[in-house]
This record gives structure tokens, sequence and C-alpha cells, in this order.
């Protein structure tokens, strides 16, 4: 039968529909990686969140560690697809349910890199002891969270939590600027008077519970060793355990006493909530050490005399209380599917190479966890206190970053629901303990 | 809140009944006035808001913009690649909503013209996979998919659209044909014709008004779709359009006014559609509610 | 012979459904068998499932985030009848055709040719603590009861019913609109010369009248509200604060892809089929009770 002519619209639609058709049959749709394109060269694929944004920051110093590995290396190119950061995982997943995707991916070290490791390379041959010994930070990226264990990505950043001070707000508050409070009660105090001039004690943002996870990341030294935090993660330790249930309580504290700025539950912890600090309607916020939210952010904003950092408040002294989570940063990954893993490392080693940890530092404003730079080269004064706290062993794995997935959601949303007064420390803690049970007992996850 | 309170009122006012025409008339055009601004109000806080800079929508939120500018639609259209997903949504959409007609045609025409044994059977088959939930489905749709090789390809998720929207489809063409009488089949079966033949000469021509109907709905809905889109299409390069936007909230959230204007660029496809084909649609959405 | 008549019919069938058949089975059936299948089993979508019998139905019904979703599901189904008489009353002052009846049922109609995505974005911006929303209610006078409405355990529920009703209210006018056309005029007038006004002629004229329809798309949005409400809890809410708009079609969301329980998530499918299904053939039943 022949079709005829297309002489009304509808058939001109249906005739080009078929020959889009077609041509999509044919192969359009992307995905996948090429292992070698036109000119013969090896194609490296990279996977990581940060280069979406290439104009500054992480994104650009990326974009020209790419610059520079494809001029030392002309027989490599790197194709670098930014993906976005919030359903990074799923997408990653998907890649490796599939088994294709990129053969380098950066991860964010902890249990995420653990439940991963299906999909990615052991890189106990590529790890040499000197490349280990310079990088800190292992604990989050090796098998078993121990540090000398099967490495499954190399650590190329440091994150850490500080508290960070509106010195101006604090001065217009009553308080002495360069003091910033170091017991509980004088933290509650100094958020009182910051009340009293009209402003907002903590600037926070719990709209998707990230404060309450960062708080307890923060605050857990002083109740938990690092024996209890493993054994905490292990399953040892209940959460319902007086020493966790404790932070909660503090968290509750916090609440009841009016220190967060309002509105909290619907504020987004990047960028609003740093904005809230940055324009002076708070005096105090829990942030990063580096790429956002941090000292140089801050700094810029508010000017560097205007800024103070200090460590969480201390309601429990003890050894130590003075700590600070401080490790965890991306890492990256070889993916298991790779055709080019030894180049892929070479790709990683250079990222966390001497050389680019420097620029890190310098250009980016954040702390790399290749500890080779020279500490006496900082200039920001804020920088400089948390090198020193670094360099004097004040930093410290952080206690969440172990714990399954499961229970990281669970307890981001019981905290979310302390803070909104639907539930009390206890009720919270045996939610989560409830979440971590399912989770231990193998439910019904297979690793 | 208000709707409840607008009701209340209108309560009150029926007491005179529908005959006294000022007063009464005036009371309700007030009421349908009302609902009209809470409807038309947050697109125009939308246009209102992407033309400001962020500056000046951080000193007047609510304000008519001072200078009002376009750089926004222009960033939009990169930063949030707007360019590049708008792109993927029409080609997704246009490809499943043509097939759609395709294969609800013919379906329709089988259940209501063709006598075969289970015709009944068949169509309460198609009828009962509604049913079916997608959330029901979706996992095992989605490792089917990863198997088909069909993840983060056009395909995958064209394929997915038709099948969702297959059932009412074929519904509402059944119900339409059925109202095509026999005499004109009858007619053209005695000239020679095929069923195929019939199909395209006869019951498409009639049933123009229906098939329009069917497909901007489906236009509507398919561009507007997010669970499927977001999970079989995650790649960059082939993402939609609707997931690009609901990710513009995890980068751009300081910027408002960034993200209204991207938020506009997304709406206006299915905007113009709505102007354009409104009274159609209006007219032909009921076609399947009342019987 | 001539491709007409009865066995042309069969072989015409058979072509004609062919596609669609296939499309059903391959996207949909078969999936949904799977999904029950793999109800039964721990898996975490990359690596082979391990048999486990009942224990994610266990693990279902001591699961406290889903009775609490189901609560809240059970909740916005409540809310049903509420849209359905707002759309209801809407329709009936449209139907009057007053001036500009043309553009009201346009401008109606708007908020449902809007993605639930845009319409979620938009609204979370302006229901925040300080949103044109709060401004509003302080220029009003009301500024007592501004809060904020989505981070508010309390409120965040209700608001986002109220979102989803400004969504959705519009085309429930259009289908009422339609269903009022077919009503003979003649009972209008009856109706009127009966001296009939008001509360009366909407329960025993209108009311009796649309029943058909106002049951079908009561059935509709309750069948909507179990399965369709993703966008909107994704884009709004993430299902919080804490688990106070956590739905189940959410939680399924979550298990599946964020925390790679896709066994227990096909659980929680399975167990959303059978709820809904349910629903479905009560409210048949109930339709067909009130048929006599």
């Amino acid at each position: 039968m022949i079709v005829p002519l297309p002489r009304n619209a509808r058939s001109g639609i249906l005739h080009l529909a078929l020959i889009g058709t077609a041509v999509w049959a044919c192969g359009c749709g992307k995905g996948g990686s090429d292992e070698t394109d036109a000119a013969g060269k090896t194609v490296l694929t990279v996977w990581d969140w940060h280069a979406a944004d290439p104009s500054k920051g992480v994104g650009l110093w990326l974009i020209q560690i790419d610059r520079e590995f494809e001029r030392r290396h002309p027989h490599i190119k790197i194709k670098h697809e930014a993906q976005s950061h919030t359903e990074y995982y799923q997408i990653f997943k998907a890649a490796a349910a599939a088994k294709r995707g990129p053969d380098v991916v950066m991860l964010h070290q902890g249990s995420r890199i653990l439940d991963l490791r299906d999909s990615l390379v052991p890189l106990t041959d590529y790890v040499t002891p000197a490349f280990r010994q310079k990088i800190v930070g292992w604990a989050l990226s090796c098998e078993d969270y121990d540090p000398n264990g099967t490495p499954w990505a190399v650590p190329v950043a440091v994150q850490g939590l500080v508290w960070y001070t509106n010195k101006a707000l604090m001065k217009r508050a009553g308080l002495d600027p360069d003091k910033p409070p170091r017991t509980w009660a004088d933290f509650l105090n100094a958020c009182e008077a910051v009340k009293k001039i009209g402003k907002a004690g903590i600037a926070a943002g719990q709209k998707e519970g990230s404060w309450g996870e960062w708080f307890i990341n923060s605050a857990f030294f002083q109740t938990l060793t690092p024996q209890d935090s493993t054994r905490l993660n292990r399953g040892d330790l209940k959460w319902t355990d007086r020493k966790f249930v404790a932070l909660l309580e503090k968290i509750k504290e916090l609440r009841d006493r009016g220190c967060f700025q309002k509105g909290i539950m619907s504020t987004p912890m990047f960028p609003d909530a740093g904005e809230v600090f940055m324009r002076g309607d708070a005096a105090f916020f829990l942030g990063l050490i580096s790429d956002v939210a941090h000292w140089k952010e801050f700094g810029e904003m508010l000017g560097p005399q205007n800024l103070g950092v200090m460590t969480c408040p201390v309601f429990q002294p003890g050894p130590n209380a003075n700590k600070f989570p401080a490790g965890g940063g991306f890492a990256y990954a070889i993916t298991q599917w790779s055709k080019h893993p030894a180049e892929a490392f070479e790709y990683i080693a250079f990222i966390a190479s001497d050389e680019n940890a420097k620029t890190f530092l310098s250009d980016v404003g954040s702390f790399p966890a290749n500890q080779s730079y020279d500490a006496g080269l900082i200039t920001d004064p804020m920088a400089k206190t948390i090198a020193e706290w670094l360099n004097a062993g004040r930093g410290g794995t952080d206690l969440l970053g172990r714990a399954p997935t499961s229970v990281n959601e669970a307890l981001r949303r019981e905290i979310q629901r302390v803070l909104s007064g639907q539930t009390d420390a206890a009720g919270a803690a045996a939610a989560i303990e409830k979440v971590a049970a399912t989770a231990r007992s193998g439910g019904t996850t297979r690793r | 809140m208000r709707d409840e309170g607008r009701k209340h009122r209108h309560a009150r006012r029926r007491g005179w009944g529908f005959g006294r025409p000022k007063i009464g008339r005036t009371g309700i055009v007030l009421v349908l006035v009302s609902v009209s601004v809470t409807t038309i109000y947050p697109l125009l806080f939308v246009i209102i808001t992407a033309v400001k800079d962020r500056k000046a929508y951080i000193l007047d939120r609510y304000g008519l913009p001072t200078s009002p500018t376009l750089t926004n639609f222009a960033a939009a259209w990169t930063n949030a690649k707007v360019g590049q997903y708008v792109w993927n949504s029409a080609i997704v959409v246009v490809t499943a909503v043509v097939l759609s007609w395709i294969v609800c045609c013919m379906a329709g025409y089988a259940l209501s013209h063709l006598r075969f044994p289970g015709r009944r059977a068949a169509f309460f088959a198609i009828l009962g996979s509604m049913m079916i939930a997608p959330q029901v489905i979706i996992i095992p749709l989605y490792a089917m998919l990863i198997k088909m090789d069909l993840l983060n390809e056009y395909p995958g998720l064209i394929l997915v659209y038709v099948t969702l929207s297959a059932p009412f489809g074929t519904y509402l063409l059944t119900s339409y044909f059925k109202g095509v009488p026999t005499e004109l089949v009858e007619a053209a079966q005695v000239d020679g014709a095929n069923h195929a033949q019939i199909l395209w000469r006869v019951m498409v021509p009639i049933a123009r008004p229906a098939l329009v109907t069917l497909g901007i709905f489906n236009f509507l809905w398919m561009w507007n779709e997010l669970l499927f889109a977001l999970l079989i299409l995650q790649d960059d390069s082939v993402r939609t359009l609707m997931v690009g936007v609901a990710n513009l909230r995890g980068q751009y959230t300081t910027n408002i006014p960034l993200l209204s204007a991207g938020l506009f660029l997304a709406a206006t496809p299915v905007l113009m559609v709505f102007m354009v084909f409104q009274t159609q649609l209006t007219k032909g959405m009921t076609l399947g509610a009342v019987k | 012979m001539s491709l007409t008549g009865k066995r042309s019919g069969v072989v015409f069938a058979c072509l004609f459904l062919t596609p669609i058949f296939l499309l059903l089975i391959t996207f949909r059936v078969v999936p949904g068998i799977s999904a029950v299948w793999h109800s039964f089993t721990a898996w975490n979508g990359i690596s082979p499932p391990t048999y486990v019998g009942l224990a994610n139905y266990r693990q279902l019904l001591q699961d406290d985030v889903f009775w609490t979703a189901l609560r809240n599901n059970f909740l916005l189904a409540l809310a049903v009848p509420v849209w359905i008489t707002v759309s209801l009353v809407l329709a009936l002052l449209i139907h009057q055709e007053v001036p500009g009846w043309r553009f009201f049922r346009a401008a109606f109609f708007l908020p449902t040719v809007l993605s639930p995505v845009i319409v979620g974005t938009l609204f979370t911006a302006l229901l925040r603590y300080d949103g044109p929303v709060n401004r509003a209610l302080d220029i009003v006078g009301l500024g007592a009861i501004a809060r904020d409405w989505l981070g508010n355990p309390a409120t965040a529920l209700p608001t986002l019913m109220l979102v989803i009703l400004w969504c959705i209210f519009g085309h429930g006018v259009i289908v009422f609109l339609a269903g009022l056309a077919a009503i003979p005029r003649e009972i209008f007038e009856a109706a009127r010369l009966d001296g009939a006004a008001g509360w009366v002629f909407l329960r025993h004229i209108v009311v009796p009248s649309l029943r058909h329809v106002i049951e079908f798309w009561a059935v509709n949005l309750v069948v909507w509200s179990f399965t369709s409400l993703f966008a909107f809890v994704y884009v709004m809410t993430g299902g919080g604060p804490g688990y106070a708009t956590m739905l189940v079609e959410y939680q399924l969301y979550l298990q599946a892809f964020e925390s790679n329980h896709m066994g227990y998530a096909c659980a929680l499918g399975s167990a959303l089929f059978l709820l809904v299904f349910g629903l479905i053939i009560l409210q048949i039943r109930l339709m067909a009770g009130k048929e006599d």
C-alpha cells in the first residue's frame, strides 16, 4: 500500500515522526565511556560534582589540572563529565549496574565508598608506602575503615567542621570578640546576648537535615572515645546509649533556648544558611573548612578581621573535648569496568600530587589531603589557625561517615523531629537504633 | 483556606437564588475573580522575579522591578542548560505522542469495529493494566531497561511513556470510534478497502478532535513528567527539562531570579500549547468523563 | 480473496492489537510480576537477589515510617471531598455563564498545565518564612499566623494539600462543567420555578444528576493521591520535616534509589498496589450500591 503524500499537517507530522524514529533508532542517546577517540588517544572519562561550575573554586582547579595532565601526557585525553550533586550516587549506581560509565569517579569518603566497592578497583598495588605516608585521611577510604587496609579511593581533600563567629556581632552584643565561648553554659549565654540585640544565635539549615548531622559530628568527641565510635558503628554500642543521647539532648536544648534563626526547618544549608551568617544576621555558624561555607567565603564577605573560629563549646570536659572532625573530603576511585586503570591512577595521583596540593590551598582555599604543603605559607588568619589545630592533632575522624546510609537518613530525620518539637532525645535515639538494628541484621539489603 | 472562605460567602448569597440578576452575579464574578487571582499571581510572580537582577531581588523581593533585565533568561539558558535539556524533552515527548497515536488508533479500531473472539477480554485487560501503579513496576522496569541497554537512551523513556499513555488513549479512541456509524465502514469495505485503509482513510479523519485532544493531553503530562525521566535519562547529555529544573534548586538556590527565569523557560512550551489549544482541550478532556 | 469479512477481522485484530499488548506486557505486566517476586528477596539492584521469604513484609508491618506514610496518605485522601466540593462549586458558578466565563475557565485550568516541579519550586519560594505569603498576611494584619509553612510539622501536610488543591482544582472544574452541560435545561428551569435555591438546589438537583461524574472524579483523585504525588514531595519537602509529609510512594523511591533496599521497596510497591486496588473495588461497589 502506498502511503499518500502529506497533504495536511497531520500526515506531515506523522512522516516527520517516522523519520525521526528511524533516526534515533540508529542509535542516538548517550552514556558509556569511549576508550579511544578518533586520534587514537586513550580517553579517560571522569565524573565529579564540582566541575559543574568550572568558573571558580574546585571546579576551576580541576579543569586546570585536566589541561596540565593532558599537556604532560599527550596520548591521554580527559573527558570530564560533571554530574548533579543531588542524585550523584543514584546515577553512579545505575552506571555500575550497567557496568559502563566513568573510568575515574569522585566520591565522598566514608560509607559511600564502601557501599560501592563492588564497582571499584582496589588500589593496593597502585598506592606506594611513600604515597600513603604523604596523604592523610585513609581511614575513610579503606576497607574496614582501617587506615592500613585495602584502599578503595585516594583522598584528595580534607574536609572538616568548625564553628565560625561573627566578631563584630559579638562585640555589639557585649561579648568579647576575641574570646569565643568555650563552655556550653557560656555559649548559651552568648546566644541570649545576641538575641537581645535582635539577631539570631546560630545560623543553621535543616531542610535536608545536614545541620543536625554536622552538630553530632562536631560534638561527639566529648562523649564518645574513638573506640566507642567504632563500636557504635559496628553495633556493639547502641544508639540509645547515654553517650549518644547526650548529644541529641544538647540539640534539643539549643532549640528550647531559641538559639536558631527563624525558619531553619525550611532553610537549605547551602547557601541559604551560610548567607544568613554572611549577612550578619547570626553570630555563630557551624561550617566547613574547605570548598564552601568556609573561612575563605566568609572572610571575603565579612572581612577577615570580623571572622573568628572555634571548636564546639564543651559540655562534657574530657581529653578529646577540643577536637574537631577533620578528614574525609572528596576522594577519587577507579571503576572496575575501566579499560585503563593504570592511566586512571596516574591521573588520580597527579590530582593528589604535591604541586596540586599547593594550588588547592592557595587558589581554592581548601585543605588538601596531601600534607606536603608548607603551612607557613598560609596567609589567611583563620586558615592559619585551622592548620595549626590540624598540626597539633586536634583533628579527628568523624562519627557518622562510617554509619550506614539508612542510619544517617534516619538520624537526619529524627533530629528534624527533635528540632520541630515532635519528639525528644530518647525517642529519637530509639528510632535511630531501630533502623540501625535492621541494617545490622542484614535486614533486607545485601552488601 | 482562602477557598473555604469564598465558599461560605457564596453560600450566604445563594439564598437569593439564581434568578436575581445584578447583585447575585456580581458576587459570583467577585468570587471567580479572586480565585483567578490565586491562579495567575504565582506565574506573574515568576515573571516579575525573573526580570530582576540578583541585587534588585535581594533589595526588594515582592515589588515590581525597577530596571527589568533579560540577562537571567540568557543565563538560565546556558547555566541551567535549558537549551540542551529542552531539546531532549522535545525529542522524547514528540516521538512518544506520535507513537501513542499510532498504537492507540490501531487498538481502538480493533476494539470498536473488528469482530473477533476475546474482544471484551482484550478491552478489559487493557483497561485493567491501568491499575498497576507506576511505583510498583518502577524497580523491575529500571533493572529491565538496564539489561536491555535502554538506560540513558531516548527509546527507553519513549517506550515507557507510550506504554503509560496506551490504556487511557485506547479507551478514549475506542469510545470515539464506536460513535462512527458502521455504514461508513461497510461502504468502504464494499469499495474494496482493507481494515488498514479503513482506519487511515475513514476513522482517523473523523476522529480528529479526539486525536487532537489525546495529543495535547499526552504532550502536557509527558512534558511535565518527573519520576521516570529522572530515573531513565540520568546522563547529563540526555536529561529532560523537568529534571534539569528540579535540580536547579540544588545548585542555584541563591539566585532566585535565575531560578525563576529557568522555571519560566521550562513552562513556556506547555503554556504555548495550552494557549493555542485551550478550547479544544477543555472540550475534549471530558470526552471520557461523561457517559 | 478480498481482505474483508470475518477472517480478515481476526487477522487485522491481531495485527492492530500486537503493539499495545507487546508494550503493556513488556513494560507493565512483566515488571509487575517481577516486582512481586522481588518483594520476597533481599536485593540491592546490582548483585543477584537472595530469597528471604516474608521477611520484607514482616519488616513492613513493623516499619514506623511506613505506617506514618500510610497515615499521611489517608489524611490526604480525606481531603478529596474538599477538592471535589471546591471544583463543583466553582464549576456551578462558571456554568452561570457570567461575563468572562471563558476567561475564568482558562485561568482555573492554568495550574493544571504547569508541571508539579514548577508548582513545587514556586510555592517553596512563596511559602518561606520570609516569603511573599507571610508578607501578605502581615500586610492584611494577619501577621500573627505567619509561620514556616512547609517547615513546621503541624502545617507541612495541610500546606501540601492546599498546594495540590491549587494545582488540580481546575481540572475538576472542567470535568464538572462538561457534566453540567449534559444536564437538560429543563431540570434547572423546573427547580427555579419551584423556588429551590442554594444548598437545596445543590444537594438535591445538581449532585444526583452529576453522580456518575462525581464518582468518576472521586475515584480518580483518590487513586491519584496514592500514586502521583511524587514530584510535589520531591521538590517541596523531601518527606519532611522528619516524616511529616512522608508518603508511601516517596518512601518507595527512597528505599529503592537512595538506600538500595530494592527488595523492600518492591514489597512497599506491592502493598501500595493492593491498597489502591482495594480502594478502587471499594469505590466501585459503593457506586454500584447507590445505583438502585
